[in-house]
């Protein structure tokens, strides 16, 4: 039988820990239901729009022409009256106002008749697109007509055609990430497609074919049938099922760095949990001795302060939900526009028990060990104070096995992809392996030390006492740390790389599709001799004679080796390259050189001597590599893989693009100029990309900071609770030194230095672990350049310390007001 | 160690101050909404290089005036002259110097700092005097109790006999002249409860210092040249003999 208000007496005499301990978890439940909202709704979105975002059931891509094959094939299908279909080409490409004087770098899609087979493309007008768009038009993107200064009716210049502007887009129901395209949508149809003359060999063009089943019928057949008759790798044939889109993986990375910040914030709160809970029941162990030396059985101990914690743990879970539920309508706001799919944030029953039993989890993970060595309690600490805790039983140690086991479990609840779960697992194990033992060698290191000041050796020798729980606090605060840092690591690396400034000395206007024969008009145009880069497309086939494993290159979370690759030529390094390996760029006596750079996803073993295998146009080269080149600075300069000589390339098909820095006042004009000059030639303006870039990024920061800022507070809560959880011994030292003749400012100056130290300690460990892992998840997993920061990682740490002694300190003051009587009543007593 | 030849304080008058002197001190604890007296108009006065036992049942106050006579605490009513010196209305930190060099003091809990060695323990308060020598001091205080072999254990390594000689040992390093003990024995086998008592015995014999000891046991109380009787935190008896 229950005794209530036992269980109740035990909360209500704690408060301090018992606030703490709900706090603690209603942190990890408030963060796991608004990410589980929020990955929900993403989810459902994709599952239940797959069809619409695609906009097809089986999707035909190429970055050539398809086939014939592949075009019979599809021709026969449609024959037979399985599919309909419809070919969609989309590329880059300059629109202009009809007077030349301005032009911009548009997203050209030009459909044919019956697009769309699934959604609608919303028009300002409200017609129906199909009935809008016809030969000799164009439906436009408002951005287009705001920064044309065009209106409807007005016309604009296409590459060689003219084409009047008859609607303005307002949704389209296949479109990409739309703030990651380079310019505004311009919908052009199929049949004009030959009067822009945009299409040449080499240009960056996407051809799509979009396929219809007609009735119930699977896709997967059919594509199965159309794959057969598919060129290699370049024709890929996929459904709606399996395909991979921008937004699909545009969300899959932006909710794998979520699902990162949300498991950091449960460890931590786990963290603090732990902590506070192993303090609670520190302080429950008198009662326990009694309840013993009366009778009580191991049983009734276990279930009582079982209870005790389920209710402690129920509040803060509750508390956690109503925070998380206040989060959601934060998101939804958050999340209004800008987003290529509509997200209705909505909490889910089932999200919720989720996120409860989670947090219960949590708190029966870090709980129950505590609880186990309580429930061994000798009835003999009734009568002494200090008697011994009981050496750890075999059923504690599989209890522990157990309780880890479970903990893996919830991280890979957590973090859907296996091998970032096993990535993050082992991350966290060698992490706290490292920091434990750390600690404990610093602490020896304390116990060692001889002479100094009086102040200093007490304050070693506090935290190097035998039976402290410094290591354990040490690890604690060290992995709370590292976690808050880490987050912010890579939200900086994260923001340093998406949204920071143009630097200002960099080329700004990027000239692409430029064809060889337009070198020298191009000169006259910009009056400038400009380097020109040639391009020319390829795939790379094998490695050393071992074919690249397609599957697996494109299941890699950054840039892969299935895509098509640039190559280049030229003879000599640019300035802004070294040499790692090799003498020349191209050694001597090899007849089909290649230099590598030295980031080249996947080929970080590359050697001197080994073969790449390319195709070019359907031809394979093999080529040896004679020199690994390595980047002086990772900025926006153009750059290449792949540089080879102009005797191998220089005859394939290729195009051109040129870099050149203007002043943002003539940008315009030239642009303008070059597009009149040279219609087939596009021109990116990075500035107002990266421009457009910020504004959606601003906006996703704003959540990811949120999702960070749980596991600052479950930091902070960590930091609050290890201090608490210290305050018995900090008493008791402070009444000794009282008796024994020290002032007050010893006292404070000894608590202040034990805390100046613990806190410099776990925050200089936790900064070398949260370099290691946000250097890790950077490079590794989001394949972003990394920087280390190192004036804001000496701010972190400066911060984090201040934090450790401020709130150390503020737990001490109140204790030297006491008088040392009080303390040795209350010892007397055994309170 | 030196033997101190007289610990008296003398006024310039050259009238004999006694070494503590309590006025009709009373201590209440509030308990919730009542307040539990414990000690109650209590007068006494100690000589100095007095030995004086305050002996009473649990509960009887003795443990409380101890603390009151020493400035651990502060009386409900009443004053405390330390020396001469009012010192009931002293602060925490005007009353550490007294407590480092004037006071010494001895627990049934030892109250050992875990942190320390044995050594550094009883050299502590000599050090927080500044004392130049203050670890040969306490060397020579441990060899003096035959501990000089157990200097570096840690309080947890020690047993509690061993223990309660490091306490009397740093209760001693600032030569105090008013000692305090609060149940030396209580905690401790006859053995070992007879070698401590033996070594305050031969300490107070030696430097002269007051000793102010409680207890509840009547056998221990004969020891000394004074008892003072407690009951419900008022003054039963007292009784003078030759120790």
């Amino acid at each position: 039988m229950l005794h209530r208000r036992f269980i109740l007496r035990q909360i209500t005499r704690s408060p301090g820990q018992s606030l703490l301990l709900a706090l603690g978890l209603a942190m990890a439940v408030a963060s796991l239901v608004a990410l589980s909202g929020l990955s929900a709704s993403v989810r459902q979105a994709l599952d239940t729009d797959a069809r619409r975002l695609h906009g097809a059931d089986i999707l035909v891509r190429s970055n050539a022409p398809l086939g014939a094959p592949l075009v019979a094939a599809i021709a026969r299908l449609e024959e037979s009256g399985a599919v309909l279909s419809v070919a969609v080409h989309e590329f880059n490409a300059m629109v202009r106002r009809a007077d030349d004087t301005v032009s911009l770098l548009s997203s050209l899609k030009v459909v044919d008749p019956g697009y769309p087979l699934y959604g609608e493309v919303t028009l300002a007008s409200g017609r129906p697109f199909r009935d809008v768009l016809s030969p000799g038009v164009v439906v436009v993107e408002r951005d287009l007509l705001e920064r044309l200064s065009l209106k409807t009716g007005d016309a604009v210049q296409i590459g060689s055609a003219t084409l009047t502007i008859r609607d303005v887009v307002l949704s389209e129901t296949d479109r990409p990430l739309g703030a990651f395209s380079l310019g505004p949508r311009v919908f052009v149809a199929g049949a004009d497609l030959a009067s822009l003359a945009l299409v040449e060999t080499g240009s960056r063009v996407r051809f799509r074919r979009l396929l219809k089943v007609i009735g119930d019928g699977d896709p997967e057949p059919l594509a199965a049938g159309l794959r057969a008759a598919a060129e290699g790798e370049q024709e890929r044939v996929e459904t709606f099922r399996s395909a991979d889109s921008r937004v699909k993986r545009f969300f899959d990375n932006f909710l794998f760095y979520l699902s990162l910040a949300g498991t950091f914030t449960l460890l931590l709160a786990g963290l603090g949990v732990g902590s506070t809970l192993a303090a609670l029941l520190r302080e429950k162990r008198r009662t326990i001795a009694i309840l013993k030396a009366m009778g009580a059985t191991g049983s009734f101990v276990t279930i009582h302060f079982l209870a005790v914690l389920l209710l402690i743990g129920l509040a803060g879970s509750l508390g956690g939900l109503l925070l998380g539920l206040a989060v959601q309508a934060g998101l939804s706001a958050l999340l209004q526009g800008g987003l290529p799919v509509p997200l209705r944030v909505a909490v889910t029953a089932e999200a919720l028990w989720t996120s409860l039993g989670l947090g219960l989890l949590v708190l029966g993970f870090f709980g129950t060990l505590p609880l186990l060595r309580l429930r061994a309690t000798p009835p003999a600490a009734i009568l002494r104070f200090d008697a011994p805790i009981p050496h750890r039983s075999a059923g504690f140690w599989v209890v522990s096995i157990l309780a880890l086991t479970l903990a893996a479990l919830m991280l890979r609840f957590t973090l859907s992809d296996g091998q970032t779960w096993g990535h993050f697992a082992f991350g966290v194990v060698a992490a706290l392996g490292g920091v434990a033992l750390l600690s404990q060698a610093l602490l020896r290191g304390c116990r060692r030390l001889r002479g100094g000041p009086l102040v200093l050796r007490q304050s070693l020798r506090s935290l190097g006492r035998p039976g402290s729980a410094a290591a354990t606090i040490l690890t604690t605060l060290s992995l709370a740390m590292a976690a808050v840092f880490a987050l912010h690591l890579v939200e900086r690396n994260l923001d340093a790389t998406f949204v920071r400034s143009y630097p200002t000395d960099l080329p700004n206007l990027f000239f692409l599709d430029i064809q060889p024969n337009q070198r020298e008009s191009f000169r006259r145009v910009v009056e400038q001799s400009p380097r020109f880069y040639p391009v020319v497309r390829a795939r790379l086939l094998a490695v050393n004679g071992r074919a690249v494993d397609l599957d697996r290159e494109r299941r890699r979370r950054g840039d892969n080796l299935a895509r098509n690759f640039n190559l280049t030529y030229r003879d000599e390094l640019l300035d802004d390259e070294v040499l790692q390996q090799g003498k020349s760029l191209f050694g001597t006596g090899v007849a089909v050189p290649v230099s590598v750079l030295d980031d080249t996803p996947g080929m970080e073993d590359l050697h001197l001597g080994d073969t790449l295998t390319f195709r070019i146009q359907g031809l394979p080269i093999a080529a040896t590599v004679t020199s690994i080149r390595s980047r002086t600075r990772e900025t926006l300069q153009p750059f290449f893989y792949f540089v080879l000589p102009e005797t191998v390339i220089g005859r394939a098909p290729q195009t051109i693009f040129a870099a050149l820095k203007i002043p943002p006042e003539r940008s315009t004009a030239l642009q303008a100029r070059v597009t009149a000059a040279l219609p087939n030639v596009s021109v990116v303006d990075l500035g107002e990309t990266l421009r457009t870039f910020s504004g959606v990024l601003s906006r996703l920061s704003a959540i990811l900071r949120l999702f960070g800022g749980f596991s600052v507070v479950a930091g902070l809560l960590i930091i609050v609770s290890a201090i608490v959880a210290t305050g018995s011994a900090r008493i008791r030292e402070a009444v000794y030194y009282r008796i024994l003749g020290a002032r007050g400012r010893f006292v404070l100056a000894v608590f202040g230095l034990e805390n100046l130290l613990l806190g410099l300690a776990s925050a200089l460990s936790a900064m070398a672990l949260a370099q290691a892992g946000s250097w890790m998840i950077s490079r590794r997993l989001l394949d972003l350049p990394y920087q280390v920061f190192w004036v804001e990682s000496a701010l972190l740490v400066t911060a984090a310390t201040t934090m450790v002694v401020a709130v150390g300190m503020g737990a001490s003051l109140p204790l030297l007001r006491r008088r040392p009587a009080e303390f040795l009543q209350a010892r007397a007593e055994g309170d | 160690m030196n033997k101190a030849t007289d610990t008296s304080e003398k006024e310039p008058s050259g009238i004999i101050v006694p070494a503590l002197q309590a006025y009709q001190v009373s201590r209440q604890y509030r308990l919730g909404e009542r307040l539990l007296p414990v000690l109650q108009e209590v007068s006494l006065e100690v000589a100095s290089g007095e030995f004086l036992v305050i002996e009473g049942a649990s509960g009887s106050g003795k443990t409380t005036l101890l603390s009151l006579l020493s400035g651990l605490d502060k009386p409900s009513q009443g004053r405390i002259l330390v020396e001469g010196r009012d010192i009931t209305d002293v602060s925490e930190d005007d009353l550490a110097p007294m407590r480092n060099r004037t006071f010494g003091f001895v627990f049934q809990s030892f109250h050992l700092i875990p942190a320390l060695s044995a050594l550094e323990n009883v050299s502590f308060p000599a050090e927080l005097a500044g004392a130049p020598r203050a670890f040969e001091q306490a060397r020579a205080l441990l060899d003096r109790v035959g501990l000089a072999q157990r200097a570096g254990s840690f309080p947890h390594q020690l047993s509690g006999g061993e223990k309660q000689r490091v306490a009397l040992c740093r209760a001693l390093i600032n030569r105090p002249r008013i000692l305090f003990a609060d149940e030396p024995t209580g905690n401790l086998d006859s053995e070992n409860g007879r070698v401590v008592l033996d070594l305050l015995r031969e300490f107070h014999r030696e430097l002269g210092v007051t000793l102010v000891l409680v207890t509840h046991n009547a056998a221990i109380a004969r020891i000394a040249g004074r008892i003072i009787r407690l009951r419900d935190g008022r003054v039963v008896g007292e009784e003078r003999h030759a120790p």
